[in-house]
C-alpha cells in the first residue's frame, strides 16, 4: 500500500514538472495544428523571409514570453505584431508552455558568443 | 485630406526604402555592441525584469530579424522596457550594423 502511495505520488509529481515544462509532443501537434511551419519553415530554422525569426532550439522560457507577449499586446511589456498577434490568440497558457518546449526541443543554428 | 493621406503614405514608404538601403558594416559593429553583450553575450544570461527568463540567442538569426526586432522596439511594437531603451538610443545604422555583426555567429564561430 505505502509503495502505492510513493508510485502515485512520484507519478503526479513527474506530471506537474511535465506541465510546467511543458509538452513537446503536444507541442508539436499544436504547431501543426496552427501551421507555424508555414512562415518559420519545416525545421523552425529557415523561415521563408529573413525578417522572421529561427526559433529551433531558442531557449524555451523565452520562447513563452514571446508569445504571451504577443498576447498581451499593448499592455504592459507587450507586443504588437501583425500575423503573431492574430497567431496567439487561440494559445491558452498550456499551450503556450507546449509549443515553447517543443520549438526549444529543435536542433538549433542559434549561438551565443560575444 | 486624401492628398496629405497619399503624401503620408509617401513619406512612409519613402521611409522604408531608406531604411532598406543601409548596409551594415561588422567591423563598425564591434564599437557599438557594448550594450549588447552584458546579457546577449552571456550563455544562459537570466533577464529578470519585469518577467525572468533566459535572454534570446541572437547569433545566428538573419540580419533582416535582428533589424526588424530592434526596429519594433524602437518604435514601441515590442514593449519590453531596457530593449525599448537600449533601441532607441540606436540610430538605423548601428541597428543595421548590430544586425549584421549578429548574424555573421555562427555555433562555433565569431565574426572575425
Amino acid at each position: 500500500m505505502k509503495n502505492i502511495i510513493v508510485a502515485v505520488g512520484l507519478a503526479l509529481i513527474a506530471a506537474g514538472a511535465a506541465q510546467a515544462a511543458g509538452n513537446v509532443e503536444a507541442g508539436k501537434a499544436l504547431t501543426e495544428k496552427y501551421a507555424c511551419f508555414s512562415c518559420h519553415g519545416k525545421d523552425f530554422n529557415t523561415p521563408i523571409d529573413p525578417s522572421y525569426p529561427k526559433l529551433a532550439g531558442q531557449h524555451r522560457d523565452y520562447l513563452e514570453h514571446a508569445l504571451k507577449a504577443y498576447k498581451r499586446g499593448d499592455g504592459a511589456n507587450g507586443r504588437n505584431n501583425a500575423i503573431m498577434t492574430g497567431q496567439v490568440k487561440p494559445l491558452s497558457n498550456q499551450d503556450i508552455k507546449d509549443v515553447a518546449a517543443y520549438l526549444g526541443s529543435l536542433p538549433t543554428s542559434l549561438a551565443t558568443h560575444r | 485630406m486624401k492628398k496629405l493621406t497619399a503624401l503620408l503614405v509617401l513619406a512612409g514608404l519613402t521611409q522604408v526604402a531608406l531604411a532598406a538601403d543601409l548596409v551594415g558594416n561588422v567591423q563598425n559593429a564591434k564599437a557599438k555592441i557594448e550594450m549588447c553583450i552584458g546579457c546577449h553575450g552571456i550563455p544562459g544570461y537570466k533577464a529578470t525584469f519585469p518577467e525572468v527568463y533566459p535572454v534570446p540567442m541572437i547569433g545566428g538569426q538573419s540580419a533582416k530579424y535582428i533589424e526588424s526586432a530592434l526596429q519594433a522596439y524602437k518604435k514601441g511594437d515590442r514593449k519590453h522596457p531596457s530593449m525599448k531603451g537600449i533601441a532607441a538610443s540606436l540610430t538605423d545604422q548601428d541597428i543595421a550594423d548590430v544586425a549584421a555583426f549578429y548574424s555573421q555567429q555562427t555555433r562555433s564561430a565569431d565574426p572575425k
